[in-house]
């Protein structure tokens, strides 16, 4: 009777252990404006900067990449449609 | 950034012996780039369809590297702009020819600028594919969705070298996705916020 009740918690909990690569556990953002470079002396370009972080083993790794407004918006786009793709299953 | 030198304005004015207006555009869009008044075979090409020295030839591409630059920085857009910062005594033909020259070239100049300033490595490509988990050492039978997502990273450095490639591929469970995709409408609101002040 105690496993047929705890049955879910226990499947949910073997879920959880099964392999996963390079896991993401976590995203942090910023974004801001470039007023000036050493090239131009005044400029007004939005850049979005991620930090993602992937478990890899028994440590974390964290990997640092800028994007372009178009670029993340076609990233935004992209896991809607991965989203989508998952939720058929669901 | 300072103005040229009188000295430099008189190694401009080398581009006179240039045998056609084509030439004196070559030079100058060859001397824009980095470093390329110290590039031996762009010095000796310069001094050859000139007819000047090699120390001249580099004088000229370092002055004319300068004003380009200065342009560029500046943001001088109008032909006005451009034609002040010569001086009186400086041949009108070809003062109007560079700054023609400089107007052509200012909005690539300025985009590649822009393109190539200092940043974080930029993502270049993105790729997804959702997988279907069926079994593993925990659960014989299992129908979990589960999300690979690959990103092609570039890191171009500023000042020399070549760009390098990255790849970081990593997984993502249905729900570290939908945590994702929440944390981007985030960034989209902030987005739509800042561009209406």
């Amino acid at each position: 009777e105690n496993t047929i009740i705890h049955y879910p918690v226990l499947s949910r909990l073997a879920v959880g252990q099964t392999l996963m690569v390079n896991q993401l556990v976590d995203m942090e953002w910023k974004f801001g404006v470039t007023v000036g470079t050493s090239e131009l002396q005044k400029t007004g370009n939005i850049f979005l900067q991620l930090k993602l972080v992937i478990r890899k083993g028994n440590k974390t790794e964290n990997v640092y990449m800028e994007l372009t407004l178009p670029q993340f918006y076609n990233f935004l786009h992209e896991m809607e449609r991965a989203k989508a793709s998952m939720d058929c299953f669901s | 950034m300072a103005f040229l030198t009188e000295e430099q304005f008189t190694a401009l004015q080398l581009l006179l012996k240039a045998p056609s207006k084509d030439a004196v555009r070559q030079i100058c869009t060859e001397s824009y780039p980095t470093g390329a008044f110290k590039c031996q075979s762009i010095v000796e090409k310069t001094a050859n369809a000139l007819s000047v020295s090699n120390s001249e030839a580099m004088q000229l591409l370092t002055a004319f590297h300068m004003l380009s630059h200065h342009v560029v920085y500046q943001n001088l857009t109008s032909p006005e702009q451009i034609l002040s910062i010569f001086p009186e005594s400086f041949h009108s033909n070809l003062k109007n020819l560079i700054t023609k020259i400089l107007l052509e070239n200012s909005v690539t100049w300025r985009n590649e600028a822009l393109s190539s300033q200092i940043s974080l490595p930029k993502l270049v490509d993105l790729e997804w594919r959702v997988d279907m988990k069926t079994a593993s050492d925990s659960l014989s039978r299992m129908a979990v969705p589960t999300c690979l997502l690959q990103m092609k990273l570039q890191d171009t450095p500023c000042i020399s070298g070549s760009p390098s490639e990255s790849t970081v591929t990593m997984e993502l469970s249905k729900e570290t996705l939908d945590t994702m995709i929440d944390g981007l409408g985030r960034i989209r609101d902030q987005l739509s916020t800042v561009a209406r002040k």
